[in-house]
């Protein structure tokens, strides 16, 4: 047992003792996350969604870019709120299909959160309230009458003064949606966490890759010290790593920038599971490779390049067809899925247990792969 | 007594093609051994059998007394092993890599002790802080070696450990093995340094090819050449004393070049008065004596046709 605890004090203390391996560790992810915090939260103008086909819904569309927001169409309802509940939206208009009848009531739901609540939804309800109705009118017109569509326009034109003014009420109506509002800097916390875990633990492969190149692994076993304790020695190791550095990002996120981690005992399982999956990437990678440069080029492509495919920059669902399903063996979406869950949905650790039993799958087979591979590596033949 | 190490018959195959090949031999406790050949002689993967870190096609190795394979896990504890290859982590300090192989041999309640100890008897004890990539090469390898014998091992193994080093820190070096013969541990010593083999061995194997060619002490192996000591005299006046020299019991021959005479005698040391006797009474002044034993150099040579170093 001491001898495991050796190995990986020694292999922390090597890396901790770096001072890039520090700032990649806890100083670049907390930079990061102000960052995306502050650009979404600040800056960059809102963004709206619109569901709904109809002169409304254009209408909506057309107002709200006028207003120097942005805006997205979007097919349903369901969308709509991934948007809003992703953060890729500040808030969703859903606008019932069809043209309306002059005097109808038009019911507009409109779904927000955070700080974009009354700021979106000010073009609405210009929109709404505009002259534009006008094509309506005469649509009404030329259905009831069946005067010809151009006569129709010009006379609803000219007597567009007498039009009785649309009527705008705006009622809040039902629970908030979104549990807690969504600040700033909780959209891309959670990305952010997997990214770096998963990078980092790719990063830790040169350390493995070194100490073999240097002999070291071999003299190691030269010690009466069996391959299961230097194997064990150096994943407890990468596996503190792992973990310290998903802990840190939570409690200085949760401190410093009021993130919200939903429910402590199902975030708490998503890292532990997430990062045995790093863990076991990071050891396979360090004995599948020969160069501990080409390892860290290789580690750095793969972390964000899973990442990225993992739904960590933007949410799979955006992606087409069969680059979801490939994504769907990247532990990244996995803990993604479980982080929104428990994050946007106030999901409690039960109600992730699908994602957490996948994660925990890959950590068993990738962390059972990458031992061999790495027994392999340090044992001759 | 009974051999610290026993190696019978290891045979070891890359490819079919055979890098050891047969080799064998004892070493006592308190004795050094040295493998004395050219790189690629097989002495490495050797080593690597006998601490049972390379699988073996053939063969047996017993280290006090266990058995050893690749499998072996405590037996280990007897050998203390200082890989050709500097292989510590640069990026920690002597001490601190002293301790983590102290820990790795199970030297829990000792600890400190010996690694103040080791850093003493390899010279590092002021630079015991200091990380060892600041090291000189010759303080690396004498680190190198330091972790080797913490554990204070029945058998000490040390593949070329003098290789890349400045002149100085190979003293130190081969003066701390010459003191660990004395404390009782055996020792194995690789080289293709025929001066190292000579200076520290007890007993050396010449081992070529993956095989031993001849093994003995340094007076046994050069004996297997019969070729005699070469003494050279710078005299004067020296007229047809050649001739009676040659006349001495067991000397070779004698000759004049110039004012050089060339004598080839066997055990040229002990001939050396009484040649020196006869020059002087043929009325010659001797003004210089030069003896040339054979080496090893030399006994490589003869048996495999080929120089020790390349
Ligand atoms: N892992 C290996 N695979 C193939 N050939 C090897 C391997 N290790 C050593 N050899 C070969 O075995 C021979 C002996 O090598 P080695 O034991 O390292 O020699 P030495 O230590 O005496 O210089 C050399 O020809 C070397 O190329
Ligand atoms: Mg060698």
């Amino acid at each position: 047992m001491s001898k495991v605890v050796a190995i990986t004090t020694t292999s922390l203390r090597r890396f901790l003792r770096t001072k890039e391996n520090l700032f990649f560790v806890f100083g670049f992810p907390i930079l990061i996350i102000f960052f995306v915090g502050i650009q979404f939260g600040g800056g960059v103008a809102a963004t709206l969604v619109v569901v709904g086909d109809s002169v409304v819904a254009d209408t909506v569309v057309q107002e709200t870019e006028a207003a120097g927001m942005g805006v997205e169409r979007v097919d349903d309802r369901d969308e709509a709120e991934e948007w809003v509940a992703r953060g890729w939206a500040q808030a969703a208009a859903i606008v019932p299909d069809g043209d309306p009848w002059a005097g109808d009531t038009v019911e507009i739901e409109y779904l927000a959160s955070g700080a974009a609540v009354t700021e979106l939804l000010g073009p609405i309800q210009a929109a709404v309230a505009s002259s534009n109705l006008g094509p309506m009118v005469t649509r009404a017109v030329v259905e009831t009458t069946g005067a010809d569509p151009d006569d129709a326009r010009a006379s609803v034109e000219a007597s567009a003064e007498t039009i009785t003014r649309t009527e705008v009420d705006t009622e809040v109506v039902g629970d908030p949606l979104f549990e807690g509002d969504i600040e700033l800097f909780d959209i891309g916390a959670s990305s952010q966490l997997v990214l770096f875990t998963f990078l980092t633990s790719l990063s830790t492969s040169g350390y493995l890759i070194l100490t073999r190149k240097l002999g070291v692994a071999r003299r190691m076993l030269s010690t009466p010290t069996s391959v299961g304790r230097i194997v064990a020695g150096e994943t407890v190791g990468r596996y503190a790593i792992a973990v310290v550095q998903a802990l840190f990002i939570v409690v200085f996120s949760a401190l410093i920038f009021g993130v919200d981690w939903g429910d402590p005992w199902g975030s708490t399982a998503v890292m532990a599971l997430f990062s045995l999956v790093a863990t076991g990437a990071g050891i396979l990678l360090g004995s599948i490779m020969k160069s501990d440069a080409a390892a860290g080029g290789i580690g750095v492509m793969l972390g964000i390049g899973l990442g990225a495919l993992g739904g960590g920059m933007v949410p799979y669902e955006l992606f087409p067809e069969t680059l979801q399903q490939v994504a769907r063996f990247t532990p990244h979406l996995w803990a993604l899925e479980a982080f929104r869950v428990l994050l946007f949905e106030d999901g409690t650790i039960a109600d992730i247990t699908t994602q957490l039993a996948v994660l925990a799958g890959m950590g068993v087979v990738v962390l059972a792969v990458s031992v061999w591979f790495y027994r392999r590596s340090i044992v001759e033949a | 007594m009974e051999a610290v190490l026993r190696c019978e018959g290891l045979v070891k195959r890359f490819d079919d093609r055979a890098a050891v090949d047969g080799v064998g031999f004892e070493i006592a406790a308190g004795e050094t051994y040295g493998l004395l050949g050219p790189n690629g002689a097989g002495k490495t993967t050797t080593i690597s059998m006998v601490c049972g870190l390379l699988k073996r096609d053939e063969g047996t190795v017993i280290v006090a007394g266990e058995p050893i394979d690749t499998s072996s896990v405590e037996e280990r504890r007897a050998i203390g092993y200082v890989p050709q290859e500097i292989a510590l982590y640069p990026d920690l300090t002597a001490r601190e890599n002293l301790r983590f192989f102290a820990r790795l041999y199970g030297l829990s309640d000792r600890m400190d002790e010996r690694v103040d100890e080791v850093l003493d008897v390899v010279g590092l004890t002021d630079r015991a802080d200091d990380k060892a990539e600041e090291y000189s090469g010759g303080m690396q390898r004498r680190l190198n070696i330091g972790i080797g014998m913490l554990h204070e091992p029945d058998l000490l193994i040390l593949d070329e450990p003098t290789v890349g080093v400045d002149p100085q820190s190979r003293n130190a070096i081969l003066d701390s093995v010459a003191a660990l013969g004395s404390l009782g541990m055996a020792v194995l010593y690789t080289t293709h340094y025929m001066e190292e083999a000579e200076r520290l061995c007890d007993r050396i194997g010449i081992i070529d090819e993956g095989r031993i060619v001849a093994e003995g002490d340094r007076r046994e192996l050069i004996g297997l050449i019969g070729e005699a000591d070469t003494v050279t005299l710078q005299i004067t006046g020296a007229d047809g004393c050649a001739e009676r020299v040659a006349a001495i019991e067991g000397v070779e021959s004698a000759q004049l070049e110039g004012e050089e005479l060339i004598i080839i005698a066997h055990n040229a040391g002990s001939l050396l008065s009484e040649i020196l006797v006869v020059v002087r009474d043929a009325g010659a002044t001797v003004k210089g004596v030069n003896v040339d034993e054979p080496d090893l150099e030399a006994v490589f040579l003869h048996l495999t046709g080929k120089a020790l170093r390349d």
